[in-house]
């Protein structure tokens, strides 16, 4: 306590800054799309997807359903041969070039 | 509003050799660019917007946050995702000049617009959005990834901080708004 009885200044502690943190309230097929994309970013830079590189991929429920360099034409194909909603394909660029 | 997750992505790497084996071998040192996730965002549900329950992906894709860059670059497949749509979303701006932009070496036309865009990250946070200038890039042979310019509403009054990950084997970037 201060002399003067006013309490210090103290900053918050990191925790209390996460928890000001802003969450999405997804749907079951929202999260299954965050998931969808999780999956993508941590074999990303694996090279999962190197034979993909220069061209997007479909992904859903971590399966490559397709890859073309035209992304609407990509979405639209992989929508119309699954029957998936286009907002439920998680797409991605694969821009990755390993030099030799 | 406080803070999103960046992902750190290798887009390539650069060799060199190690001389510390006997037969010296070649060594990849990982270049990684970090990735916002960014939404385009109809204008006429700025007010309370909230992201969609289940993402909406057709709006979403991945941008370099590219602190080299001063504006945010659109590609082609991406911006017409929404241009003539039933309510114009992209404001566009009347250039004086026609004159392209190089990027990777690569000579690129664009119009000029505003969009609106929101960011999010990959555990779920988001940002609300933000009116943006942007380059809407004309067709290319090879698909070219967007970038996130210095710009952007998005990187105003905030800072990105690079960490390193307790296994030390990636990098991790947060984009935070120091304002808490």
């Amino acid at each position: 306590m201060h002399p003067n009885g006013t309490p210090p200044v103290v900053p918050p502690p990191r925790d209390d800054f996460r928890s000001d943190d802003l969450f999405m309230e997804l749907n079951d097929e929202g999260k299954a799309a965050l998931a969808d994309a999780n999956w993508v970013n941590e074999h990303y830079s694996l090279g999962t997807f190197d034979e993909f590189k220069g061209q997007y991929i479909a992904v859903v429920d971590k399966k490559v359903l397709g890859h073309d360099k035209n992304l609407k034409r990509l979405r639209e194909t992989v929508s119309r041969e699954t029957g998936i909603s286009v907002n439920r394909i998680v797409t991605t660029l694969i821009v990755r070039k390993q030099t030799a | 509003m406080a803070r999103l997750l960046l992902e750190a992505r290798v887009d390539f790497s650069v060799p060199y050799v190690y001389r510390g084996t006997t037969p010296p071998t070649t060594v990849h040192v990982p270049c990684y660019h970090p990735y916002i996730r960014l939404y385009l965002v109809p204008p006429a549900e700025v007010v309370g917007w909230q992201p969609p329950q289940d993402l909406g992906h057709a709006r979403l894709f991945d941008a370099i946050v590219d602190t080299g860059a001063s504006l945010t670059n659109l590609p082609h497949d991406v911006w017409t995702v929404i241009d003539g749509t039933s309510t114009s979303e992209i404001r566009w701006l009347e250039r004086t000049e026609s004159d392209p932009i190089h990027i990777g070496g690569q000579r690129h036309n664009f119009r000029l617009g505003r969009v609106l865009l929101a960011a999010m990250d990959w555990q779920g946070r988001w940002m609300p959005p933000a009116w943006t200038t942007v380059r809407c890039l004309d067709p290319t042979d090879e698909p070219i990834p967007a970038l996130l310019g210095l710009l952007s509403p998005f990187l105003t009054e905030r800072r990105q901080l690079r960490h390193v990950d307790d296994d030390r084997t990636r990098p991790v970037w947060w984009l935070e708004d120091p304002r808490w």
